[in-house]
């Protein structure tokens, strides 16, 4: 309880924040550097949207024998395609020397799963921004809204997750979690009608239960939750 | 009528624990009794039992029911019984 | 059409194999075809419960592996006609129940049963995600405890995803909810949930309430389900219970708390007590 408070008011020059950006991890299958750039840049071609900016982290496990010129020509690869490489992880320990003096410092990063590359999608095609949920969210469930607001009609039991990347508006009764401005839009907001919910976040600045209910609120039909100066702050409409 | 619903029950009260969980103990002894014989038994015994049938099916006219196999564990030796009911040669005479 | 209903519930313990027993024999009481199958995988408990132990000689996986038939593994209940059972294996094999399976014994139960209702083993594990994928209609039993309530929440949630009727955008599994082990003195003592209490969280229609009973213990001890036992208030309870399943409108009962004749009687004195004492 202590850390989390601490992590969260630490230092008056800077800030560590919960990150909700996506990082890659490039599992390293065979060690043939030439069929790895034939294959990325066919890859490129089948998905020019994957290559956005993304961070990615080198997993070697699956190969030997590379040294520090072969991790720098992958780097200069992978920033040739668009995607950053920020270090390596998973290695041996002549894995991780090499990769280091080619400027891959090692990283301590917990589990991931096997992506699924899907095709570009066609620009002409509608995209849904604001989600509209009507039956209950049950514990266990999770309800996403990629690109606009999530508005909920019915209930969020306690284990469930919203997550938006724009404003959340609960109008049943909110007992779960959720998380507004997920891709780090800060002026997203949450609507609720009680403040029941397990956890609320807006851009990554969180508040749990326990500081909620530190916070005093008059009984009104309407609690919006924002962010402001860093702070998530609560008001009643 | 109301004191002799009562008496009953009080009677009831007194009597029927005792006759359920003596035929829940009955029952617990055979059918665990029962499932540590099948524990104990080889994984062989099921798959013997289809190939002897099929065997015999060759020569005689029997079906799943006719053929029984049992394994029963004496002091030092285990003995495998085989049971296969033949039909009569009435039966046979008629085909 | 042959009707699938699923008994489950996420929290062990709570009266799923004691439920499955009675509505399988009050279903098939009222004329219907029933057969009831355990889903557990490894341990078996429904034909303790229906009292059929002795007589089990094939099992759900001897019927899928193909080393036995249904009409071989199937066991007629001795209490009622028109109602089977097929037991669950005591296999230690896990991945002994496949989907391609089930789905194969249930199409062919179809053919001669009307009610096929499926004990749900606890937890969310295969046994349990097996039972509910092919439902048509879930029975969701609660005990008013906080575990109980949250995990029956969340076998809602999987009802409403990882089932057939989901993933083929059909019409929804319907769901409904079984509260259990009721005990109304403790609700209005506040010591327990109660119904209105468990239904703001589940908000699903209730089949009914059963009230916590001892006649429950003394009918799996005798093998014989609770419904037949008549004069047990949770017998009565069950069979209100079927009578709403099968669309009967029945007023729910024994969620008043009981009140013992002398403590009536010592309510009643200290209710006079403290007028006299008021008016002194």
């Amino acid at each position: 309880m202590l850390e989390r408070k601490w992590l969260q008011n630490n230092g008056r020059s800077f800030r560590f924040k919960a990150s909700f950006s996506p990082c890659l991890i490039l599992e390293i299958i065979q060690p043939d550097m030439q069929i790895i750039q034939k294959e990325l840049a066919e890859l490129a071609q089948h998905a020019p949207r994957f290559f956005n900016g993304s961070s990615v982290i080198i997993d070697p496990q699956k190969i030997s024998g590379w040294d520090k010129a072969d991790y720098e020509t992958l780097k200069q690869l992978l920033l040739s395609q668009g995607l950053v490489p920020i270090g390596v992880r998973g290695g041996n320990a002549p894995q991780e020397e090499a990769a280091q003096l080619a400027g891959l410092p090692c990283l301590n990063t917990g589990k991931s799963a096997p992506l699924e590359i899907v095709p570009a999608v066609p620009e002409n095609t509608l995209r849904e921004t604001t989600r509209l949920v009507t039956s209950p969210v049950r514990s266990g469930m999770q309800q996403h809204a990629r690109e606009g607001d999530l508005i909920v009609t019915s209930s969020v039991s306690a284990g469930a997750e919203l997550v938006a990347a724009g404003h959340i508006h609960v109008y049943g009764v909110l007992r779960g979690r959720a998380l507004a401005g997920a891709n780090g839009n800060k002026d997203a907001c949450i609507f609720c009608r009680t403040l029941e919910a397990e956890l609320v976040s807006i851009a990554g600045y969180y508040l749990t239960k326990e500081e909620m209910a530190s916070i005093p609120t008059t009984p009104s039909s309407i609690i919006q939750i924002y962010l402001q100066n860093e702070e998530l702050h609560i008001r009643t409409l | 009528m109301k004191i002799q619903n009562q008496l009953n029950r009080i009677l009831a009260y007194f009597h029927r624990p005792e006759v359920s969980a003596k035929s829940a103990k009955e029952r617990l002894q055979i059918i665990i009794a029962h499932e540590r014989g099948e524990r104990d038994k080889p994984d062989y015994l099921q798959a013997l039992q289809k190939d002897i049938l099929a065997v015999i099916a060759k020569y005689v006219d029997i079906r799943t029911d006719d053929v029984k196999i049992e394994l029963e564990r004496q002091q030092g030796c285990s003995v495998l019984e085989l049971n296969v009911v033949l039909p009569t040669l009435a039966q046979e005479t008629d085909k | 059409m042959t009707k699938i209903i699923v008994i489950t519930s996420g929290k062990g313990g709570v009266g799923k194999t004691t439920t499955s027993a009675s509505f399988a024999v009050g279903i098939a009481n009222r004329g219907h075809k029933t057969v009831v199958i355990d889903f557990d995988i490894g341990l078996r408990n429904l034909d303790l419960i229906m009292g059929c132990e002795r007589r089990v000689v094939y099992d759900f996986v001897n019927v899928i592996r193909g080393e036995a038939n249904l009409k071989q593994a199937l066991i007629r209940d001795k209490h009622v006609k028109d109602l089977c059972i097929l037991a669950a294996s005591q296999t230690r094999d896990k991945d002994a129940l496949t989907m391609e399976g089930v789905e194969k014994v249930l199409k062919e139960l179809s053919e001669s049963f009307d009610y096929i209702i499926c004990d749900s083993p606890a937890g969310i594990e295969r046994g349990a995600q097996l039972a509910m994928y092919f439902a048509d209609m879930a029975i969701v039993v609660t005990n008013p405890e906080v575990s109980s309530v949250r995990d029956s929440d969340r076998i809602l949630g999987l009802l409403a995803s990882k089932t057939r009727r989901a993933e083929e955008g059909k019409e929804a599994v319907s769901e409904h909810l079984l509260l259990t082990r009721y005990s109304p003195d403790r609700v209005s003592r506040g010591d327990m949930l109660s119904l209105a209490d468990v239904n703001d969280i589940l908000a699903i229609p209730v089949l009914g309430v059963i009230p916590e009973s001892q006649a429950v213990l003394r009918g799996s001890n005798a093998g014989i389900p609770v419904i037949m036992d008549a004069e047990s208030d949770a017998g009565q309870a069950y069979a209100d219970a079927v009578a709403r399943l099968l669309g009967e409108e029945v007023p729910h009962r024994f969620m008043d708390e009981k009140v013992h004749w002398l403590k009536r009687m010592f309510r009643f004195r200290e209710k006079a007590r403290h007028e006299n004492t008021k008016s002194a």
